[in-house]
């Protein structure tokens, strides 16, 4: 060809501009980039998920926090404040709880009573130094204000109801105080602040395995003590040794436990096909879609304090969609004129025929679906980390699931786009699922807890040449029995 | 329109750069996705998925000329092309046998005729002939080159080309006389 021709029409190339409405374009690239960030919705998954554990776990950590710091403040203000009184100044421990019980009963209720608790608190005071009245006011008022909160909201009047649940709870409060006490140099109002704890608590717990302990303090109430006699020796004896007192918890911790956990689980999932050429896999990418995955397991658990095993027997289903979109075109009442794609999934589709008449031809499109699932039958073998919180477990866990059987209801398309028919193919995958996820328990009580676990499944299947990585990610709901 | 900004925006993955970039030359580049397509219909789907990959690669673009930065996008919605025609398996061989003559285009059958209607004319041909005519006389490719790209023989390249320059050179001389007339 000559070179004069060729560059007439290079020129036409180079200058020819097809119609377009670009607007329309670049909606259609936005909506095209819209749906690659929608495969982000792992993060929508994973994120919320996330966000409500550690909403649960500052709710309760928090909370306990708050308590902790508040027995640690009435434990250092009294300290600070029974410093200042003098050898031949004493304070009964009677007169002091009372006053305590009524103001923490009263705190929050009526004015009359607040008034009548300021002035029990000022004969109280009465007896302290006066320069260091107006810290100890404060001080008192600070430390009753607290105690009364803390224990009518939180620990009173969930005791009356609770009490059994709440066991441990108490343990751990008096046993933190006694530390305290333990640690300081002894002195007054630590024991009394101690003693008016404890107090709070044998009330309404008399079967408290700690009893022992707690009856030394009874006889404390009654005691009338000085500066001097707290350094006698009879008062001495009479003071709790709290590195005495049990804790029942770390016990139960340290003991075995074996649950049975039965949980349902649903999630999405994405494929990723892998293989050395990938327009052989143009076939499968263009027409699988991957839709949900439902999973049912039965786990035998055993508990090491926080770590646990966990195994039994898991059904994993997951289902795509396959469908296939085929064009041709055709004239003006739907008959045939030449097929454009022939349909992978049904070539029967396909019609030959001669080209028409270009003004006549209109555009068709038939889309043929089908849907294929993939059962799998596994043994999961999990570990975990526990941290138990009060009613709730929080934990981590990860493992693997190594396949008994899996079997494809399939039908897939092959590199050269011929349908494969896969349908009640059963075989066993060496490779083995990994695991890792988080789980939150709440202990209905003592036998059942609610178990929620939010997790990841990741899985290799080889077929020939092609490899499918899938990953899962799941959100499980169910029961833990705890058989002990 | 700076093109030295428009390609440091899009370099940086600015959003509305690629909005300028896609209608600034959506058209010339859904001429070459017409030329190497096998429809009309799969032209605006090619020109789309292409106008993806522009933007995401768009970093390993290396020139600063405009006709750099069109020659770069043309080749990526050509391949495009090659690729999707390449799934659907498409070929378009003549029978073996098929006696063919070839033709020479003249100069003065074009000379009467704009670019555009020109391009038109190309733009019309069947898919194959279409194809191997723009490698060939556009793009500059031997019959080899042709083939391994098409996935057809080399003769069959041949013959694609020879039935293409047949079909314009007639619709050339229709077009001239109409105008004369």
């Amino acid at each position: 060809m000559k070179k004069e021709v060729k560059n007439i029409f290079n020129q036409s190339y180079e200058q020819h501009e097809s119609k377009v409405d670009p607007a329309s374009i670049w909606e259609a690239i936005e909506l095209q980039k819209g749906k690659k960030k929608r495969r982000g919705f792992i993060w929508w998954f994973v994120g919320p998920s996330i966000l409500v554990l550690s909403l649960f776990a500052y709710q309760f950590f928090g909370e306990e926090n708050i308590t902790e710091t508040a027995t640690s403040e009435i434990v250092e203000n009294g300290q600070k404040a029974i410093s200042s009184l003098s050898a031949n100044e004493e304070v009964t421990l009677v007169e002091e709880i009372e006053l305590k019980e009524e103001m923490v009963g009263s705190v929050n209720k009526t004015p009359e009573a607040n008034i009548n608790n300021v002035i029990k608190r000022n004969k109280l005071n009465q007896k302290l130094k006066p320069a260091s009245k107006e810290v100890e006011i404060s001080n008192t008022q600070n430390n009753l204000e607290a105690l009364g909160n803390s224990f009518n909201v939180k620990d009173i009047n969930q005791l009356q109801q609770s009490r059994d649940r709440k066991v441990n709870g108490q343990v751990n409060a008096i046993t933190n105080i006694g530390n305290s006490v333990k640690n300081a140099p002894v002195d007054l109002v630590t024991e009394n602040e101690t003693a008016v704890v404890i107090e709070e608590k044998l009330n309404d717990n008399t079967s408290f395995s700690v009893l022992e302990a707690m009856e030394k303090l009874k006889v404390l109430e009654q005691e009338v003590v000085t500066s001097e006699n707290i350094q006698s020796e009879s008062f001495q004896k009479k003071m709790v040794n709290f590195a005495d007192v049990s804790k029942p918890e770390e016990k139960a911790d340290s003991r075995t436990k074996f649950n049975l956990t039965v949980l349902g689980a649903a999630g999405l999932f994405t494929d990723k096909f892998i293989d050395a050429d990938p327009d052989s896999l143009a076939s499968r990418i263009e027409s699988e879609s991957a839709l949900e995955s439902f999973s049912s397991e039965i786990l035998v658990g055993i508990q090491f304090g926080k770590i646990g095993l966990e195994t039994g027997v898991n059904y994993h289903r997951s289902n795509r969609v396959m469908e296939w979109s085929s064009k041709y075109f055709g004239d003006i009442d739907g008959r045939l004129l030449y097929p454009h794609d022939p349909n992978r999934i049904n070539p029967s589709l396909l019609v030959s025929g001669a080209a028409g008449d270009s003004s006549q031809i209109f555009y068709y499109k038939h889309t043929l679906r089908k849907y294929n699932e993939t059962h799998t039958v596994s043994i999961p073998l999990i570990i975990n980390y526990t941290h138990s919180f009060k009613s709730l477990d929080l934990g981590l866990y990860g493992g693997a699931a190594f396949h008994l059987m899996q079997v494809n209801n399939n039908d897939v398309l092959s590199h050269n786009g011929i349908l494969i028919d896969q349908r009640k193919d059963l075989f066993i995958s060496r490779r083995p699922d990994w695991m890792a996820g988080t789980f939150l328990d709440y202990k209905l009580n003592e036998n059942i807890s609610l178990t929620s676990r939010v997790g990841l499944r990741f899985r290799k299947t080889q077929e020939s040449k092609l490899a499918v990585q899938t990953n899962f990610y799941t959100l499980g709901l169910g029961l833990k029995f705890h058989l002990n | 329109m700076d093109i030295g900004r428009l390609i440091k925006r899009l370099k940086k993955g600015e959003d509305q750069a690629f909005k300028e970039l896609v209608f600034s030359y959506s058209s010339k580049l859904l001429t070459t996705a017409r030329v190497y397509c096998n429809q009309t219909r799969e032209a605006e789907d090619i020109l789309q998925d292409a106008l993806i990959i522009i933007f995401q690669k768009f970093d390993s673009f290396k020139g600063n000329q405009e006709a750099e930065l069109l020659a770069w996008m043309r080749r990526i919605v050509r391949n495009k092309a090659f690729s999707r025609n390449r799934k659907f398996q498409v070929k378009n061989e003549l029978t073996v046998g098929e006696y063919l003559v070839d033709v020479e285009i003249s100069p003065d059958a074009l000379s009467s005729l704009s670019y555009n209607e020109i391009m038109q004319l190309v733009l019309d041909l069947p898919d194959g002939y279409r194809q191997v005519f723009a490698l060939y006389v556009i793009e500059g490719y031997s019959h080899k080159e042709i083939a391994e790209i098409l996935y057809i023989s080399v003769s069959g390249s041949r013959s694609q080309l020879t039935r293409a320059k047949q079909s314009l050179q007639t619709k050339f001389t229709k077009l001239s006389k109409i105008s004369y007339k």
